[in-house]
């Protein structure tokens, strides 16, 4: 019989292996198998690189996309255009854009969209620092969300509140499948529907 | 077989593109595991004892071709039972449409599915649908005016997903905004709630709109087809027309435009806010119309018996099928599970003779003195498994 202990231990890790996401019971226990085998130091280089770079990241303090300071690479070059703001759901959407090298303005980083089944509510996201962002010097914002029914009512509730305020509002053009998130989509097409953006008020 | 049927006003030619299934297989669905079947591109008996699985063979084909069953509302009750933990069912198809190869399958697990059509990957159970049409006749479809008006709208944007590829992601989105503006409802953040009501009634109101207009145009055209199929089986003398009961108290004139439909619907939603609050739901919109039908004017579902709401229910059906074989070219995969039984001599006949010849069909039936027609093949069930070859041909048949 297998010692009560040792099965615990592989266990927790399948167990924590198998939180993450899209990673599947039968996958966690490859992982784990994959860890259990390799050597000491590889497996303790890969703890020390999750700890730093939980550790080390931060939301950027204007923007919300990842920063290792209190700024992230983005917001701190100093070629950027400061009066375009470009709203997307996660990090990884600023990612996407920025291999297309095409985009010279700063982002606003929402962590998600709004979702009352889920809780997630205007106050949940980051969203009253886009608005006082709006107040001075931004002359455009560029709705960069899902077409998917949140992404969409996300985007309508920022116009609403921005309507008032001076910066122009534009939404990426309806080349984008609908119901998609940004991150599946090819370059091509984001490319595209950031040179058609639609004026929105 | 009998004389010819009568020809439906504006039937075409049996057209002979067509959408087949070649081979199905299926993993942990009920009690089939491991099956492996090469149906024939025409009629299909599956035979076998009750209880070893000519339903749930059928019941797979549905899932597979419609993105849900007709006889459970919990995808996960269709799991075996004895299947390991966390595994799904797993059901494949390979297909022909029109001239092309095609393959859609399904791994259904309850932690998150996975859907490949033609190689592409999807979460969404619905990607599935639009590719195998089908039209199914089951115990179930038969109770469509018997049930409530969720069943008819459920029937109507199946058809609709399958008529007009476009229309799977206007319910999505329309669906995913109901379900927020309903938690929006409930929301107990005092001035945010305004704010959240207004951001999905936008999403809302042009995704009902969308919805609105595809039903009544389909219904149209549906109609004439319905009433012909009526006469053809019902052998009585009534009328049938249809119609759409739209989910707007009032029942007012709709405007022709999307847009113009859109703002009136979200003047509407604007309106309901405060009893919608009250009750925690949203009473305007589309995910209140029903499909009415009538035989000389009469509601068929408070007026017409048991037969006669048999006979409409197979006449909406057959009229899916033709306007689906009208409007893409290709005859649909038939379903028909334990109709005949269901039917009189004389309209079973006459049923039989509308279905046979046109394509695919899978057909389970407990006495096969009741088909109305030679089969083309026959698929042996027991105890889960296809017995005892793989699909023997009957004799005579065409
Ligand atoms: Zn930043």
């Amino acid at each position: 019989m297998l010692s009560p202990v040792r099965t615990s231990l592989l266990e927790n890790l399948v167990d924590r292996l198998a939180g993450l996401p899209s990673i599947g019971r039968k996958s966690a226990q490859r992982l784990a198998y994959h860890v259990l085998a390799a050597p000491v130091e590889e497996v303790e280089s890969l703890s020390r690189a999750l700890i730093e770079a939980r550790r080390g990241v931060r939301p950027c303090t204007v923007c919300g996309n990842h920063a290792e300071g209190d700024r992230c690479a983005v917001c701190l070059n100093p070629r950027r255009d400061p009066a375009q703001v470009c709203v997307v759901e996660r990090p990884s959407d600023v990612s996407a854009f920025e291999k297309l090298g095409v985009y010279r303005g700063l982002y606003h980083v929402l962590g998600g969209t709004l979702s009352p089944l889920d809780g997630i509510g205007p106050a949940d996201l980051n969203l009253a620092s886009l608005f006082v962002r709006c107040e001075n010097g931004v002359d455009e914002v560029i709705l960069a969300l899902g077409t998917h029914a949140d992404g969409e009512a996300t985007s309508t509730y920022i116009v609403q509140r921005l309507r008032d305020k001076t910066a122009r509002i534009t939404r990426l053009a309806r080349g984008l499948p609908a119901g998609s998130d940004l991150e599946f989509i090819d370059d091509l097409t984001m490319k595209r529907a950031l040179d058609g953006r639609i004026n929105l008020g | 077989m009998g004389t010819p049927p009568h020809p439906v006003p504006g039937a075409p030619e049996p057209t002979f593109p067509v959408v087949h299934l070649d081979r199905l297989t299926l993993h942990h669905f009920r009690n089939l595991h491991g099956l492996d079947v090469h149906p024939s591109p025409g009629l299909n008996l599956v035979v076998g004892p009750n209880g070893h699985g000519k339903s749930n063979f059928l019941e797979a084909v549905h899932f597979l071709a419609l993105a849900h069953s007709a006889r459970t509302r919990k995808d996960k009750d269709l799991i075996a039972w004895e299947s390991p933990a966390d595994s799904g069912f797993v059901i494949r198809g390979e297909a022909t449409i029109g001239t092309r190869a095609h393959i859609q399958s399904l791994e259904y697990r309850e932690s998150g599915s996975r859907v490949r059509v033609e190689g592409l990957e999807s979460r969404r159970l619905g990607d599935l649908l639009g590719h195998l049409l089908l039209v199914a006749f089951t115990p179930e479809d038969l109770d469509l005016l018997r049930g409530g008006p969720q069943e008819r709208r459920r029937f109507l944007d199946v058809l609709l997903c399958q008529l007009d590829p476009s229309a799977l992601d206007v319910l999505r989105r329309y669906r995913m905004a109901l379900r927020q503006r309903n938690a929006a409802l409930r929301w107990s953040g005092g001035a945010e709630t305004e704010g959240l009501l207004e951001a999905y009634e936008a999403t809302l109101a042009e995704a009902g709109a969308g919805i609105l207009l595809r039903r009544r145009e389909w219904v149209k055209k549906m109609t004439p087809l319905a009433a012909a199929f009526y006469a053809e089986i019902g052998g009585g003398a009534e009328a049938l027309t249809l119609g759409l009961s739209i989910g707007i108290s009032g029942k007012p004139e709709l405007p022709e435009t999307p847009i113009l439909l859109a703002e009136m619907l979200s003047g509407r939603l604007r309106e309901s806010r405060v009893r919608d609050r009250e009750n925690g739901l949203t009473s305007v919109g589309p995910h209140r119309d029903d499909l009415l039908t009538f035989l000389d004017e009469k509601s068929v579902r408070e007026f017409a018996s048991q037969g006669q709401k048999r006979s409409v229910a197979l006449a909406l059906k057959l009229a899916a099928a033709r306007l689906l074989e009208e409007t893409t070219g290709l005859p649909p995969i038939l379903l028909l599970d334990d109709v005949f039984a269901e039917l009189d001599p004389g309209r079973r006949e006459r049923f039989g003779a509308l279905i046979a010849g046109r394509g695919q069909a899978f057909i389970a039936t407990p006495r096969r003195e009741d088909l109305p027609f030679a089969v083309e093949a026959v698929v042996r069930m027991e105890k889960g498994k296809v017995q005892p070859a793989q699909a023997e041909r009957e004799d005579g048949a065409a």
